[in-house]
Parts: structure tokens; sequence; C-alpha cells
């Protein structure tokens, strides 16, 4: 372990005596307590929260990516480039501990500087939340700079259900001349329309179960959080409906009549003492508008409980950025092993972009080209290139997945809470599983890999 | 966990050969795979273990890159290579080798002292014994006064000598040495060269890679030469240097009828145009040491390396002590010089024993090679032979000291 420590040093040295972590510290430390104050906010709680949460930390995280990037390409192509490497291979220390020192070094430097900006951009919250007004700070700190867990009815299983409507189907009438594919996913759209949509006067019911923590949280506020979509506008812009939580026979239910705007996000606070003995929330929604609403099931209604606190939860958003900046930096790394130094840098900045492009590419497998698709008629116009770009799309989609799927800034921006399985979720996927592979591709690359600067 | 020290009794091959090379070829090719050059080609030799092997040829040859096989930086396209009994790729073999490349490619943003403990703590030596070393080290290669100064702000010598020490701190077994005088001031190389026979001394194997034939002939037990990737020439100094047809003789200053005496004896066996009187000059390099030395008895500063500096403690091994461990300056103006003046006619520094039989043989052939230096002019004088085999003498003489500057007959 010695020879790795020293390896290691030898890279935070190198960051510091080139200006490299001190540098990047000032335009951090610029970017989330200087900038943010110039930006301008109506003044409510989840605007300010929106400019302030989510551009210091989407800011600290592009900035700490690239950064990474920069330095792990640096830290091993540099060193091949210089020769410094023959110097550390004629030693006796294998090369899979040197490209480890390296990884361990960039991480040591990029890790403080996150902690460095994310405790900067922290105070820098605390301090100009001061300049809200009285009614807008209560808010901020009763639903956005909390920790708040959250739950929401378990997903129908809609294949088995399709399927089984499909075969009532073909049972009640002759079908013979429709393929069976074509069948299910015209029977899929059938069987989620009834689970979302709530035409008028009918109504919909959930019933949330807040899991083995319930007995806690029964006496604690919880409160709704409900995003729907309205077929056709309203004059106002607003669709009457009346909540009914806690039961419709139970004479202490929580019972409001609430006009909506539709395709934004509502918070309906509500009192406690609503959980039925099981620990489980009955909801119901009465649509009274004259437009059918779709509450989509993944986020029309999510019941919210405080579980934990703020910094806690910061601290654990922060290091699901932590496991992000260790896959960059294996990547960074390992290409350095093969490649120049600009090379790398260019190679590496394009994968990184790929990954911010997940949905893109997901889009593309979904769709089954990179031409036009027509939603309406389920077909595309097809492409000469889908050959090759489906199957690349399928790859980085896939291998973007597990990054996209662990975004903290959303959560924190909003005050849900990060729980320690997304966590835990982010260190396996992203750094163990991503960042092992690069890094045992770089280690054999740099074990067989010839080490001479010249002939 | 520290390293084992390992004398040379400890080794697994006593006696017996530390690398060893058989039909070593290596042949570079280009980005589609067609060979480009042939570096190394088909190359054959042993390094025995406490030997000192020069590995000479003109630029290009094959030197450098038979060397990074041996570290395992390049791979043989064909052949065998062994170092210390195991493949070049061994790790732990590469705690018993030091090596000095070409080039100075060391951390430029490290000072002396932070790069050596760099190399220690790789080497898995403890703190303390890291300090100590590096303290020796520093003191031995003359950066003590700039061991805070980074190394990219050294001069090309001054990273050599940092170079040279951070391939002595694991007191290795094999030393490797890739050019390593070049950039050196005459000091530094005689320094370099008189560590080199320190490490001999102590029954260490050193592989000399140079094409500055001074600088092999002088340490040198054993050389190869190459050219054009092959072997040209192996054998030892003395097998390759010898001329057994002919003689040298060198004595102090003799009167003027010995000398005549001399040649006149010597006309009866040897045509005279065969036989050489000269009287040797002192060389540039005693001259120069000459000047530094009394430079440092004066009290001069240097913002640069210091000299007259001696091996490191633990380099030398036990059997000197740091008091009396010699100065390698003071020992360069006794010991006798790769091309001695022994009739000079300027004063020199008393020449002292050696301090091992080793040395003294070493030098002593040293001493016998021929000399590169031009003939100079003697401010003897000659008086008028009766016999006609010395003036025969004495006509030869003449011819030797017309050059020099008018003398009165007495």
């Amino acid at each position: 372990m010695q020879e790795i420590r020293f390896i290691a040093t030898l890279t935070v040295q190198s960051a510091l005596r080139m200006r490299f972590a001190q540098m990047l510290s000032a335009v951090l430390l610029l970017s989330v307590i200087v900038l943010p104050s110039l930006i301008r906010h109506n003044g409510t709680a989840k605007m300010f929260a929106q400019v302030l949460v989510t551009y210091s930390l989407s800011l600290i995280t592009a900035l700490l990516a690239i950064s990474t990037l920069w330095l792990a390409c640096a830290a091993m192509a540099n060193d091949l480039e210089g020769g410094q490497l023959q110097m550390l291979v004629c030693k006796p220390i294998s090369r899979w501990r040197i490209w480890l020192g390296k990884w361990i070094g960039i991480m040591v430097v990029q890790i403080g500087l996150l902690i460095l900006a994310g405790t900067a951009a922290y105070a820098a919250l605390e301090w100009q939340a001061r300049e809200l007004p009285p009614g807008e700070q209560e808010k901020l700190r009763r639903e956005i700079l909390v920790s708040r867990g959250e739950r929401r009815e378990p997903s129908p299983d809609l294949t088995r259900d399709a399927t089984l409507l499909a075969e009532k189907r073909r049972k009640e009438r002759p079908l013979n001349n429709v393929p069976q594919d074509v069948l299910l996913k015209e029977v899929a759209s059938e069987v989620r329309a009834l689970h979302e949509t709530v035409a008028p006067g009918y109504r919909r019911w959930w019933v949330v179960d807040l899991g083995p923590q319930a007995e806690v949280r029964r006496n604690k506020p919880i409160s709704l959080r409900v995003q729907f979509h309205a077929a056709h506008a309203s004059a106002d812009g607003l669709f009457r409906t009346v909540w009914i939580v806690g039961g419709d026979n139970n004479p202490k239910a929580f019972r409001q009549e609430l006009h909506l705007g539709a395709g934004v996000e509502h918070e309906i606070p509500l009192p406690p003492g609503l959980l039925d003995a099981q620990g489980k929330l009955d909801i119901l929604c009465e649509n009274r508008a004259a437009a059918t609403l779709l509450f989509r099931m993944e986020d029309g209604l999510a019941v919210l409980f405080p579980e934990g606190s703020f910094l806690a939860n910061y601290a654990r958003g922060l290091t699901v950025i932590a496991c992000w900046i260790a896959l960059v930096a294996a990547l960074g790394v390992t290409a350095g092993v093969f490649l120049s130094f600009p090379v790398a840098t260019v190679l590496v900045v394009s994968l990184f972009l790929a990954g911010l492009s997940g949905e893109t590419f997901a889009e593309v497998v979904r769709e089954g080209t990179i031409a036009s698709f027509d939603n309406e008629t389920g077909r595309s116009e097809g492409s000469l290139f889908d050959g090759f770009f489906v199957p690349m799309a399928k790859v980085f989609s896939y291998l973007s997945r597990p990054v996209e799927s662990v975004s903290p800034i959303a959560a924190l921006s909003t005050g849900r809470r990060i729980p320690w399985v997304q966590v835990l979720q982010a260190a396996g996927q992203v750094s163990l599983a991503l960042g092992g592979m690069t890094a045992v591709a770089g280690m054999l690359i740099l074990t067989r890999r010839e080490i001479s600067r010249t002939g | 966990m520290n390293l084992p020290h390992r004398s040379p009794s400890h080794s697994e091959n006593p006696g017996g050969s530390v690398v060893v090379i058989r039909g070593l070829t290596r042949v570079f090719k280009d980005f589609w795979g067609r060979p480009r050059a042939r570096a190394v080609d088909g190359v054959d030799f042993d390094v025995r273990q406490g030997e000192v092997f020069g590995l000479l040829g003109p630029n290009g040859s094959g030197k450098s890159t038979t060397i990074k096989i041996l570290l395992g930086l390049l791979h043989a396209t064909s052949g065998h290579v062994e170092v210390f009994g195991h493949h070049p790729s061994h790790v732990p073999t590469k705690a018993r080798i030091g090596y000095l490349p070409e080039e100075s490619y060391l951390y430029r943003f490290l000072n002396s002292e932070e790069t050596l403990d760099l190399f220690g703590g790789i080497f898995r030596l403890s703190k303390a014994e890291r300090q100590r070393r590096t303290e020796q080290l520093l003191e031995m290669v003359g950066l003590k006064s700039v061991q805070r100064r980074s190394v990219g702000e050294f001069s090309k010598g001054m990273q050599r000598r940092i170079g040279l020490a951070q391939a002595l701190i694991n007191d290795p077994d094999l030393v490797i040495l890739d050019e390593p005088t070049a950039g050196l001031d005459p000091v530094g190389c005689r320094e370099v060269k008189d560590l080199i026979l320190a490490l001999a001394r102590r029954g260490k194997t050193v592989i000399l890679s140079s094409h500055l034939l001074a600088d092999v002939e002088d340490v040198c037990d054993r050389v190869v030469v190459y050219y054009g990737g092959k072997v040209q020439a192996l054998g030892s100094m003395k097998e390759l240097l010898a001329t057994p047809d002919s003689l040298r003789v060198t004595t102090p200053a003799l009167s003027r009828e010995t000398v005549a005496s001399m040649i006149s004896l010597l006309s009866k066996e040897v045509p005279a145009e065969n036989i050489r009187l000269e009287t040797p000059s002192r060389t540039l390099e005693s001259l120069f040491l000459d000047i530094v030395e009394k430079a440092r008895h004066a009290g001069g500063q240097t913002s640069g390396a210091t000299s007259g500096n001696q091996v490191a403690a633990f380099i030398r091994g036990d059997s000197l002590s740091p008091e009396t461990g010699p100065r390698i300056l003071d020992r360069l103006a006794q010991a006798p010089l790769p091309k001695p003046a022994p009739a000079s006619t300027t004063p020199e520094t008393p020449r002292e024993p050696l301090h091992d039989a080793g040395d003294a043989a070493r030098l002593d052939r040293l001493t016998a090679a021929p000399s590169i230096s031009p003939p100079q002019p003697t401010p003897s004088t000659m008086e008028p032979a009766p016999d006609p085999r010395l003036r025969e003498a004495e006509g030869k003489l003449s011819s030797l000291v017309k050059p020099g500057p008018p003398r009165t007959h007495s």
C-alpha cells in the first residue's frame, strides 16, 4: 500500500504545484457564491431553490466532471509522454498500482474540491434565503430545505393485464388479421389509460402504503404531491377537484375542494393522523371539471413525509456526485494510458457528452430509427444508417442508464429524500460496475503496453 | 516493510551472471505493422556479477533499446533475456536495480529531497531510512545546498546528478547507467566514474552505456561494442585494447645523459624511427579539477551543484566510516590521472598509494593505455656526445626539442 500512497500523494502534489486545484477552487467559489447572487428570481421559495440549488449543484457537477477528465487524462498521458512513467515502472511497483495510485490522487483532489464547493453553495443558500419574504422563507424551510421521503401506489402489471385483455378481445370478435404484437400494443395503451384517466364526474382511488416506518410517520405532517394533465383546456386554466384523504367514511378524513392547474406540480399539506391501522393512506380524487384528467403512473401522485435532515440529504447528494466523479476519473486515467493527452481528452469528453444524451439514445432505441417517427401510426420512415446507429444507441443507452437513474440534483431542489439505496446504487452501478470495468481495462493496457518515449 | 539489504554474498547466483541475453532481437514496426527498424539484431552477452560492463556504440546502434528491454520498458521481438534469473517484467527483481535514463525524466515540480523521498517510498524504505539515504545522496551528488529548489529549475548537469542519486536510493545490486556523464562538468564526470569504481568495489554490477569512449575506458572491466544493432566486439578492456608489439616506459624526469644513454641502448634493438620520446603535458581535466578545488578551499560560493563530495556511506558499505572516507576530489588529486604526466615540468600534487588493489590495477591499466596527448616540447638541454650512437641519439632528441623555447648551452 505504501507505493500506492506515494503515487497518490505525487498526483495530489502535481495538482497543487501546477496551481490546478487553487485555480479550480477559485472558479468554483466564484460560480457558487458570486454568480447566483447576480441571477434574479421572482421571490418565491420554489424559484429561489430552482436557481440556487439546481444551478449551483449543476454547475459544480459540470465543472468538476470536466476538470476531472482533464486532470485524469493529464496524470497518465503526460507522464507517459514526458518519460516520468519510465522511472516509476523501473521501480518495484506493479503497474496496476500506479494506475490505482493516480486515480486515488485525482479523487482526493476532486472530492476535496467537491466538499469545498458543496459547503460554499450551502452557505450561500442559507445566506441568500434571508432576503426572501417571511412567508416564502417558511415555505422554503418546510418544503424545500427538508428531506422528505415519498411513496407511490405500486405499479400494476400492465403486461399481464394487456395479455388477458387481448385474449378476451380475440374471443369476443374475430381478429385473425391483426398481428398479436399490434394487438398487444393497442390493448396495453388501453389498460394504461384505464389506470391513468379520470373522466368528468368520476373518481380515482389510490392506496399508498407508507411502509415499515408508517408507525413513526403516523403523527407527522405529510403532504400529497399531485400533477395531472387535462384532455382539453379550461377557461381559467384551472380544474375543479375534490380530495378526500383518510377514507371516504371517516369523519376525521381530510376533505378539500381544490382548483388546480394542469401540467404543474401541486403540494397539498395534510394533517397528521390520517393513516389507517396498517399504515396505509387512502386517497380519493373526484373530477368535478368538464375535462378528463390524466394522472400518470410515474408522477401523478406521491405521498411525502419528513425523513431526516436536509443537510444529511445534501451530503448524500454530494456522495452521488462523487460517484460520478469516480467514474469520470477512471475513464480519464484509462484513456491517458493508451492515447496522447489531447486525443484522450477529446475522446473522454465525447463519451461524457454521449452519456448525458442518454434520453436521446433511449428514444432512438424505442423508435428503432434515427429518422422521423410518427407517434400516431407508430411507423417510421426508416434510415439507411439505422443498422449502425440503432445498435450503437442501444449500447450508449444501456451504459448511460445507471448514470441517469441516480441524478440527485432534481431531488435536492424539490426537497425529496435521496435514499441510501440510491447512494448505494450510484456507488455500485456507476463507480463499481462501470468505473471498475474501466479501471480493469486501464490496468490491463498499462501492464501490457511498452513504456518508452523513443525507440 | 523495508526491503532487505542484499550484499553480493546474498545473491542467488554468486559469481554468476546477473544479466543473460541470448539472441535478442527487437524490430520496431510502423502503424500498419510493417517492420521499420531492426534496432537490436541477434545480440548475445552475459553480464557477470561485480563487473563494470560497458555498452559502446554510436548513436542509434541499439544500446538504449537493449537497456530498455532489460528494464521491461520495451518488449523483445525474439530472444531470451534474464535479469537476476527472472524475466525483465518481474516486479520484485526491480528492487535490486537502479536505473539512470539517458534524459532527466524526473517530476519537475518536486524538489531534490521530495524526488528521492518519492522513489525511496516506492522501494518501501522506512521514513528514517529514506531521510538518511536522501541526506547522504544529496551530499554525494553535491545538491545538498539546493535541495529545496524544484528539479525543473535545475541545469541539465544538476538534473543528471539528482537522476544519479535516485538510481542509488535502494542501494541496488545492479546499476544501469545510460550516458551517465552526459551534461556533467568535468568534476561531475570524474565523480561519477569514481562512484562507479566505488560500487564495483562493493561487488555491485554496473552496466554503463555510453558513446564517450573515455568514460568506458576509465571504468569498465568488459565492453560490448554495438553497430547497427549487432555486437561487433565483446571482451575485456585488456583483450580489446592490448597492443602486445609495443612497450611504454614512464619515469620521473631524467638527466640528459641518462636519456641519451637510454636511446642509445634502445637503438641497438629497435630502429631509431620507431622510438618515441615525449614529455606528456598536464591534461585539461587535471587543470580544471585543480582550479575547482582551489576555489572550493578559498570558500567560493555557488548556486549550482557543489563538488568534492564523498560517496554516500550506504553506497560505500560499512568498510569506510564517514570520518575516514576520502573525499572524492582529494582522492582524485592523489590518485594517478588517466593520462598521467610522469615527467611533467609543472608542479603536480604528490601521488599517494591507491586505496585498494582493485583501483590500483584498474588505474595501472589506464596509465598503460596509449597516450592521445600531442607531444610537448621539453625544456631540458643536451650535451654533445662523443660516441656516434650517442650522437645519433642526440640528433633524435634535438628533433624532439626543436619546437621548444631557445636555451643557452652550458
